[in-house]
């Protein structure tokens, strides 16, 4: 039915789809998987109609189409449900069903609208859902099968379903899987993205596999191990990205005791000792960034308890964090990372004005030398001092964003995501920094989503799957494999 | 039947209404008389009118600021128009700024800034040009002409036809925002613009919709008013603005946007009018009105934020329970 042939997109110099091909027949669910950053979003964005493509074809029914903008996509039958949700809260569920829709008429009393959204509702599974109630009143999973509900409403022919289940509960995943098999076998072609293995053995009739932003031929899931699927995603060797290990390790620094948060299912119990790099592993709503947050002082603690150095420590802000020198460096860099319209050596002593100040004045030869050090740890050429921020290269601007925290000498560093965004030699650079610093007795908490960076930099690797903590291991002792099935939970982990 | 948060909010506030008539009601004979009934409503005409424009705006998450200064251009320009006829000069004057406002959504949609900036600069702009078209004086009716302008001051039973106008857009401008597919949109822009947009809603039709209405209503109050004194200031209407975000506000709608309805703009009008009459009535300064109505607002804006408090409090409890 859908036909995808030699689609390639660049970013700048980056080539992220690189000829890609995508079939998708009628009536058949077709996973697409691959790390991140291989270009799986992009993909089914460019047939969303969200991004333009360089090249590339897209046929449909044996006639090709031109997708340039989300209304086209529509009339050419294409449904595509995002990763982040687009229901409105304050909208009823009727009024979220045909939200974007002008066929419906001008005209609707919200009796007819819920009467005309039943049907929809009734086969994903909603047929409890009272049509005229708040959005706002139902769960995330039945959120996302009102979404569910909006593609059908518009008559799509082919689905694109872009991780619909990265935030759900075990049991709510079910009911998306129980709307996916509704959906095709009315006929539908559907194109799952997910992470998840037992999804993708379940639900799909086809897996097709993206790497470095190039296809590979599907493969009949039937035919499929686990191993097999790993390998193709997986692919390359870890190269020599990565410094030495720590040699050896100082008291414990922190320690978290049945913690609970709204993001976690279970209590959490952990411990970082200082001088030690601890990887939270694991995809989108599994929990680790939750921890991280907690940490920091974002999210409060729930229950259980919180030990740094053996004093209790229960931040209400992350300014009590700061104090406690705990510090967290979020994955959002743009927003809340640098301060992207002031120079660089303004972002170094953004933190610690105190510090760099005589008499409540700032004092110019204290804050020189200040981010003197500051990018002498982080290898950032002075060069870039009289730039703005905003205009660095991404690896420069997470040089920014680290640093600016390492002149406040904390105890523990929180990094979500240490390298989103940074090209492949700039990593190098950040993971031997942060192995210098956390040698130098930092305790270093980072979550990721990247199995090399996990596998490369921590010490130890805590695994997260749907906000429980799976199992904690020596860096050493794992590998892409088994992560990858511990954060998939390709298997029923111990 | 399970009561939404939303009717049990509405009902709040219509008590909170009712709390502050009876408390005035039972000091001041005039508030049960048919002639005070009908001061109230009369005075409530102008900010009422206008109140429906911008709380529209604010339900969109936009805000309009330059309604004072259309309602003043509006005014000069019913004085200027009443040679052709009272109706002919109400409908020359509205069409006038109804365009006016389209053109502002257009802009404001077309350079996605916010609205506040850009209205701020109208509000400014369309001043100056009332002074320009005014030559910075009062523009009067005709003494012999001034006679026809009584219409609008007759009443029947309580009402005038200035109230009855306030009272029928209410109704109409509800039903159109709830019953049709634009009234639609504009909740879903101020509830959720990104996901809005990723539904598929396109910005431009409601942006320029609710400035283009919020535009002609001021422009309606404003010419009301002046026909019906027979005087228009191109100075007048300048505090109007104040008065009718703080009904919009007391009245529930969110600065948010996406949330409130056009009945609680009349409600939140209402408890402002009955409180501000009120004092004046029982011979306070005119000090303690601005003072009463901003003592009221902080107080409902922190009775807003305690429940909002204590619902997020229990629903943190609750998710943060181990799963069974």
């Amino acid at each position: 039915m859908l036909v995808m042939t030699d689609i390639v997109k660049r970013y700048g110099p980056t080539l992220v789809l690189d000829g890609v091909g995508l079939a998708v027949k009628a009536g058949e669910v077709m996973a697409l998987m691959g790390e991140n950053g291989a270009g799986k979003s992009t993909l089914v964005k460019i047939l969303a109609g969200i991004e333009p493509s360089d090249q590339g074809r897209i046929e449909i029914d044996g006639k090709p189409v031109a997708i340039r903008s989300p209304g086209q996509a529509r009339a050419a039958g294409v449904g595509y449900v995002a990763q982040e949700l687009s229901i409105i809260d304050s909208l009823s569920v009727a009024e979220n069903v045909f939200l974007g829709d002008s066929s419906i008429g001008i005209m609707r009393s919200a009796a007819k609208l819920a009467e005309m959204a039943r049907p929809y509702l009734d086969r994903v599974g909603l047929d409890y859902v009272d049509p005229l109630a708040l959005a706002e009143n139902y769960s995330v999973a039945e959120r996302q099968l009102i979404e569910i509900a909006r593609l059908l409403s518009r008559k799509a022919r082919i689905a694109i379903l872009d991780e619909p289940t990265a935030a759900l509960s075990e049991s709510e995943i079910i009911r998306v899987k129980a709307a996916v098999r509704a959906i095709a076998a009315d006929g539908c072609a559907v194109i799952y993205v997910t992470h998840r293995m037992p999804e993708v053995f379940e639900l799909t009739n086809r897996v097709t596999v993206l790497r470095n932003g190039k296809s590979f031929a599907p493969m009949e899931t039937a035919t499929l191990s686990i191993d097999t699927l790993i390998e193709a995603m997986l692919g390359r060797q870890l190269g020599k990205m990565f410094p030495p290990r720590a040699a050896r390790l100082g008291a414990e620094a922190v320690r978290l005791e049945s913690c609970m948060t709204p993001g976690l299912k279970a209590p959490v119990s952990l411990s970082v000792r200082s001088g030690e790099i601890l990887a939270l592993a694991g995809q989108v709503g599994s929990g680790a960034s939750t921890i991280l947050r907690l940490l920091a002082g974002v999210t409060p603690l729930g229950s259980g308890a919180i030990f740094l150095e053996g004093n209790a420590y229960a931040p209400k802000s992350v300014a009590d964090g700061i104090a406690s020198k705990v510090v967290y460096c979020s994955d959002d860099r743009k927003r809340d990372g640098i301060f992207a319209v002031r120079s660089v050596p303004e972002n170094l002593s953004a933190p610690a004005l105190s510090a760099i100040s005589r008499f409540q004045l700032l004092s110019g030869s204290l804050e020189k030398g200040h981010i003197r050090s500051i990018a002498a740890k982080f290898g950032l050429d002075e060069r870039y001092f009289s730039r703005l921020a905003g205009n660095l290269s991404g690896g420069n601007q997470q040089k920014v964003a680290l640093g600016k925290w390492i002149g406040l000498n904390p105890k523990l560093l929180l990094v979500e995501e240490p390298t989103r965004g940074v090209d492949v030699g700039a990593r190098a650079e950040i993971y031997k920094h942060l192995r210098e610093l956390a040698d130098g007795g930092l305790s270093i908490i980072f979550a990721s989503s990247d199995t090399q960076e996990v596998l490369g930099l921590a010490d130890r690797i805590a695994t997260f799957f749907h906000g429980q903590l799976v199992q904690v291991v020596a860096a050493d002792t794992a590998t892409a494999e088994s992560l990858t099935r511990d954060v998939t939970r390709a298997e029923q982990a111990a | 039947m399970k009561m939404t948060a939303e009717t049990r909010s509405n009902l709040a506030r219509i008590a909170l209404m009712l709390g502050v008539y009876l408390i005035f009601a039972s000091r001041i004979p005039s508030y049960y008389s048919m002639a005070g009934v009908a001061a109230l409503l009369d005075g409530a005409v102008l900010a009422g009118i206008i109140a429906i424009g911008v709380g529209l705006t604010m339900i969109a998450g936009e805000m309009d600021l330059s309604v004072g200064s259309m309602a003043a251009f509006a005014g000069i320009l019913s004085i200027k128009f009443y040679a052709f006829g009272i109706l002919p000069a109400f409908l020359l004057v509205i069409l006038v700024c109804a365009v006016i406002g389209a053109i502002q959504g257009y802009c404001i949609y077309r350079l996605n800034i916010s609205s506040m900036v850009f209205t701020i600069g109208t509000l400014i702009a369309l001043r100056g040009l009332t002074l320009v078209i005014s030559q910075e004086k009062t523009a009067l009716i005709p003494f012999e002409d001034i006679a026809q302008t009584d219409i609008l001051s007759t009443k029947f039973f309580i009402f005038s036809i200035p109230s009855i106008i306030l009272l029928l857009l209410v109704l109409l401008v509800d039903f159109l925002s709830r019953r049709t597919l634009w009234g639609r949109e504009v909740f879903a822009i101020g509830g959720g613009r990104s996901e809005a947009r990723a539904a598929g809603v396109s910005m431009k039709r409601p942006i320029v919709l609710i400035f283009s209405l919020s535009a002609a209503l001021a422009g309606l109050a404003g010419a009301l008013l002046s026909i019906k004194s027979g005087s228009a200031s191109p100075l007048g209407f300048e505090a109007v603005v104040l008065e009718a975000v703080t009904a919009c506000l007391i009245g529930g709608i969110a600065l948010s946007g996406g949330r409130g309805s056009i009945p609680g703009i009349l409600i939140g009008l209402f408890t402002i009018r009955f409180l501000v009459s009120g004092i004046a009535a029982l011979g306070a300064p005119f000090w303690m009105q601005s003072l009463a109505t901003g003592a009221l607002l902080i107080v409902v804006i922190i009775g807003e934020a305690v429940i909002r408090h204590v619902v997020r409090r229990r629903k943190f409890a609750l998710s943060a329970q181990p799963a069974a």
